[in-house]
């Protein structure tokens, strides 16, 4: 039952939002302003490779070079850098079958081929160097990208030699540039 | 005939309803009424009090330093393990309103190694310098770092910028260095290695953002 206060209290709080002024709270915002490239930059990564052909021929083999040996008898081959980027080392395995021993490895300068078994074309010096059959060696020579670098092989049977050559990311040639 | 017969205290009670109501309503009118009644009493400034919001601007630009005019519009070829590319842009904040909290995020595209892996993909680091870097990269001015070596893997989220001035006006000179880490490829007799970061390509674009400063209250 509503008794009369509770009239008269009602009818106070109708009287009291009837007349009340409304208030809106203003909203906040956040002014922010943004700058996009005017165009987006493309970036490309280069390759780095290097494997060892029996003639120079820039063709990536994606494997190691099988060469048919006579013993002492030297043999030339080639070791390429078929990628875009330079590099500044290699590291070439070469293995025999026969238990032959390698005597003799040397190499011309990058680009010069050899002139004779003992000399390269124009005189220019020649490299010996003393790998062991079955041992990973690192060659520190520079090869920058489509270059390459005639080797002449010679082991003491008849065999058959493999020549795997790698190449890590630790050999490449890096550079900084401000562009 | 409203047809309703009430009793003498429900009528009673209904009058004191009315008169409560009543009450307040003339009450409030009352106050009301006073509040008008002041406004007619009007003072009026002499002179137009102008009133005009700022602007908020964000510009970026290359440098104009001969040699390092790249910006990001340059492509940039032939990366390697180990190699740095250095491109300089001029951030500007051409408005009239002091700004706060600027960031860089970057999109990809495509997605691929580059912008994924956070060992072997892009690292972005950002340097300021209080004038124009040189043509070698150096700052004859006061260098500091806005942003420390962070994979682009992670700026697919915008990143916090450290910049000494967001001040209207300030211009920050960035050097925005794009390195990829040393590695640890290893590519056998011209076999690339299986998911390596050679021979990728992507297109990075930049957007800086700041927001304008707090608001202020001044007495004045």
């Amino acid at each position: 039952m509503f008794t009369s206060k509770r009239f008269a209290l009602l009818g106070f709080l109708l009287g009291f939002i009837a007349l009340s002024p409304i208030s809106i709270s203003p909203a906040l915002a956040s002014v922010r302003a943004t700058s996009v490239s005017p165009s987006a930059t493309s970036f490309t990564t280069g390759i780095f490779r290097a494997y060892a052909t029996a003639t120079q021929i820039f063709t990536n083999p994606s494997a190691p070079l099988s060469l048919s040996m006579t013993a002492n008898s030297p043999k030339v081959f080639y070791v390429e850098n078929g990628g875009t980027i330079g590099q500044t080392a290699i590291t070439m395995t070469i293995t025999l079958t026969a238990n032959g021993v390698i005597t003799n490895l040397r190499n011309c300068p990058v680009g010069v081929k050899f002139a004779t078994t003992t000399t390269c074309v124009g005189g220019v010096t020649m490299t010996t160097n003393t790998p062991t059959a079955g041992v990973a060696k690192v060659y520190n020579i520079s090869i920058p990208a489509n270059s390459w670098y005639a080797f002449e092989l010679t082991e003491t049977k008849n065999a058959t030699a493999t020549i795997s050559v790698s190449v890590a990311s630790t050999q490449i040639a890096t550079f900084t540039q401000n562009s | 005939m409203l047809g309703i017969s009430l009793g003498k205290t429900a009528t009673a009670t209904l009058i004191k309803v009315a008169i409560a109501g009543v009450a307040v309503m003339g009450g409030t009118a009352l106050v009301s009424s006073s509040v008008f009644a002041s406004l007619t009493a009007t003072a009026t400034n002499t002179s137009g009090g102008s009133v005009s919001t700022g602007t908020l601007s964000l510009t970026q630009a290359a440098s104009g330093v001969a040699g390092i005019t790249g910006g990001f519009t340059t492509p940039i070829t032939a990366m390697g393990p180990g190699d740095t590319v250095n491109r300089y842009i001029n951030l500007t904040n051409g408005g009239t309103l002091d700004a706060i909290n600027p960031t860089l995020a970057i999109a990809a595209t495509p997605s691929n190694a580059l912008t994924t892996s956070a060992t072997a993909g892009i690292q972005v680091t950002i340097k300021n310098c209080t004038v124009d870097w040189t043509a070698a990269g150096a700052c004859t001015g006061t260098t500091t770092t806005a942003l420390a070596a962070t994979p682009a893997s992670s700026l697919g989220t915008a990143a916090a910028l450290t910049l000494p001035s967001t001040l209207a006006g300030a211009v920050s000179h960035l050097q925005i260095s794009l390195a990829l880490p040393a590695g640890t490829e290893n590519v056998l007799n011209g076999v690339l290695p299986t998911g390596t970061i050679q021979g990728l390509t992507t297109a990075i674009t930049w957007t800086f953002n700041e927001t304008e400063h707090t608001g202020t209250t001044t007495n004045s």
